[in-house]
């Protein structure tokens, strides 16, 4: 009996002591000296910190040009391009009339057509004046003028001298030159009119922006008859609403995927502001980008269009900053990440910070480059403890003894034999 | 009768080896006993060593040295914690007995293996506490199982509070098993039995209060 009563109370007495041990090393403010058992450890490195969208998007042509054809007032008479056919800028898509510069053009050449008739009518009378002149100068006592000379001239013939008849003649002939010569310019004009009117309705010539390739044609003239796509190819995605903060126009983008060869280069040329789909509450709205790809020099490879990419769009770079991963920082209360100072302590340090990303935060404020910060902040119960680290086998190297003094060496192995 | 050196059983059943070792006319299995011992030595010691357990003195250098040299150091420090680990035993097995032979009037083998049997319990005290610093990030003067925390609360001075960490839970069954072995085999008066197995101890505390309150690099 005796020695069972023994074992409880020493039982008792180590469950009890264990307990207060407990908890004077657990409670807050505790005076107990704690050692950090650290595993991980890292540098203060001067870093450069890119933060970056990480999105998908998929290879489209820039531009689509749409070609609209008016089939009320026009007349379509025959396409000049196939789907599929390049076509370079500034050459011809189709033909077609327009019934409206028809009736101009009828109407201009019904003018040309009286104005040649005049023409003819006054060369005639010309001939018919120069005749009577001839007449009379012959005889002018028999001398038989035509009606049609006499009823224009303003003088009575019977009873004027032949003389005053032939001056009169003469006027009349330069009356009649004049009103010729007149009628010659507006044919020249019409026939310029006409002309250019001739020109334009042969072909209409479609100017694009850029060379392109024909991509859809619709025989049955529905607008819009036909579809241009540029060569040049962009990236097309979308950006969540969280992104959009952050995202703007003329951000750089990096884009690869496993049918590239090199990652393409290039900028944000348009982030549409509206969702892509109506907006509502229930969907994360998507709104659309575009991102205009660089053409890297000679060797641009040529892009498949509908071709998947992994997109990295780059919001923000700080370079040589001072960096640290993020699981170093802690959060609790202020943000504080904790030094291995070279008295051998852990210690907190409070840090202001900057930019985050790639797992890697920037400091504003705190410990410098170069400091050694540990890793796992959490495990620091006490501010200001010792600590220790466990031996990574694989980076003992026995090239490195070299580097240390025999006194040195002695130093470390007599601390792992008498120093507990 | 012939005593077959059982380290375990000597800690599980000691009233039963007690009297077997009481009544041994010969002992067999002492040099295997003895070599488990050492080996099982080596492996608690260099587990610790890999942890770097008592290292906090080395870990200041990891602000001055490369990844390499640090790591080569504390390779350094695992080398004497090994070399130690051959060292202890042998002092507190033969050395400890010597001492004991010389205050009681036991036959020295027969303390050599208690001395066995308790130092089994020493390196049981080693290997637990090893998981228990590393989990609970503690080291050796915040002990859970010794006097050394309550220990910070009263003192100031850094040599008494590694001295109260000293004394632990196990170092009072040690004594205990110690005592229970000695008494029955020494002659004389059990209080100067145990009065010299406190001495020894508290001898043994003191000893290495001043292993962890000294600095080496103050010799080296």
């Amino acid at each position: 009996m005796s020695g069972k009563w023994k074992i409880t109370a020493v039982s008792i007495a180590s469950i009890v002591l264990i307990t207060v041990n407990i908890y004077l090393i657990e409670k807050k403010g505790s005076k107990a000296e704690r050692t950090v058992f650290v595993e991980n450890w890292s540098m203060v490195k001067k870093d450069t910190i890119t933060d970056t969208i990480q999105t998908n998007g998929v290879i489209k042509p820039v531009e689509e040009y749409d070609i609209y054809f008016e089939t009320k007032k026009n007349d379509f008479k025959k396409f000049l391009v196939k789907e599929g056919d390049a076509v370079a800028a500034g050459s011809s898509l189709f033909e077609y009339t327009t019934t409206e510069l028809d009736a101009l053009k009828a109407n201009l050449e019904a003018e040309k057509t009286a104005a040649e008739g005049e023409i003819v009518g006054i060369d005639e009378y010309i001939r018919k004046l120069m005749a009577s002149q001839g007449a009379l100068t012959r005889d002018p006592d028999k001398a038989v003028i035509d009606e049609s000379v006499k009823n224009n001239l303003d003088i009575n013939i019977t009873t004027s001298s032949s003389d005053l008849i032939k001056s009169n003649i003469e006027q009349e002939m330069y009356k009649q030159e004049l009103e010729k010569n007149s009628l010659n310019e507006k044919v020249k004009m019409l026939d310029a009119k006409l002309s250019s009117i001739e020109e334009q309705a042969s072909a209409i010539v479609t100017t694009s922006e850029a060379d392109g390739v024909v991509k859809n044609i619709n025989k049955n003239l529905k607008n819009p008859i036909i579809s241009i796509v540029s060569t040049n190819m962009a990236i097309e995605g979308n950006f969540t609403e969280e992104e959009m903060k952050k995202a703007k126009v003329g951000m750089t983008i990096k884009a690869s995927s496993s049918d590239l060869k090199k990652s393409l280069k290039g900028t944000i040329g348009r982030i549409h502001s509206y969702p892509a789909e109506e907006p509502s509450l229930k969907r994360d709205n998507r709104f659309p980008f575009q991102a205009l790809i660089e053409p890297e020099g000679e060797e641009t490879e040529s892009l498949l269009v509908g071709s998947k990419v992994n997109l990295a769009v780059i919001t923000n770079e700080k370079a040589g900053v001072p960096a640290i991963p993020i699981e170093a920082v802690h959060y609790q209360k202020k943000p504080h990440v904790y030094k291995l100072t070279k008295k051998g302590y852990v210690d907190k340090h409070y840090i202001a910070r900057g930019l985050k990303a790639e797992g890697k935060q920037e400091l504003i404020k705190g410990p410098s480059v170069g400091d050694v910060i540990l890793l796992e902040p959490n495990r620091v119960a006490k501010n200001h403890s010792y600590f220790i680290t466990p031996i990574q086998f694989e980076k003992v190297k026995t090239a490195t003894y070299k580097k240390f003094t025999s006194r040195e060496k002695v130093r470390y192995l007599l601390l792992g034999i008498l120093e507990k | 009768m012939v005593y077959q050196v059982r380290l375990l059983k000597g800690i599980l059943e000691p009233h039963r080896s007690r009297y077997q070792l009481q009544n041994a006319e010969a002992v067999t299995r002492l040099g295997w006993k003895l070599l488990f011992l050492y080996f099982l030595s080596i492996i608690v010691f260099a587990i610790g060593g890999y942890f770097g357990i008592g290292s906090e003195s080395f870990s200041k250098e990891i602000t001055k040295m490369s990844v390499n040299e640090f790591e080569a150091g504390k390779f350094l420090i695992l080398s004497g914690n090994i070399i130690a680990s051959l060292i202890y035993p042998s002092i507190y097995i033969f050395l400890s007995a010597l001492f004991f032979w010389i205050v009681t009037d036991i036959p020295y083998i027969k303390l050599v293996i208690v001395q066995m049997i308790i130092f089994g319990l020493q390196l049981l005290e080693k290997a637990l506490l090893i998981p228990l610093f590393v989990l609970m990030d503690i080291g050796n003067d915040s002990n859970l199982f010794s006097l050394g925390v309550i220990g910070q609360y009263f003192l100031r001075s850094d040599y008494f509070i590694h001295f109260f960490s000293e004394i632990t839970i196990f170092q009072f069954l040690i004594i205990a098993l110690q005592y229970f072995y000695l008494k029955e085999f020494s002659q004389r008066n059990n209080y100067l039995v145990l009065v010299m197995i406190v001495l020894f101890y508290l001898a043994t505390w003191f000893v290495k209060a001043f292993l962890a309150y000294i600095q080496v690099g103050v010799f080296v």
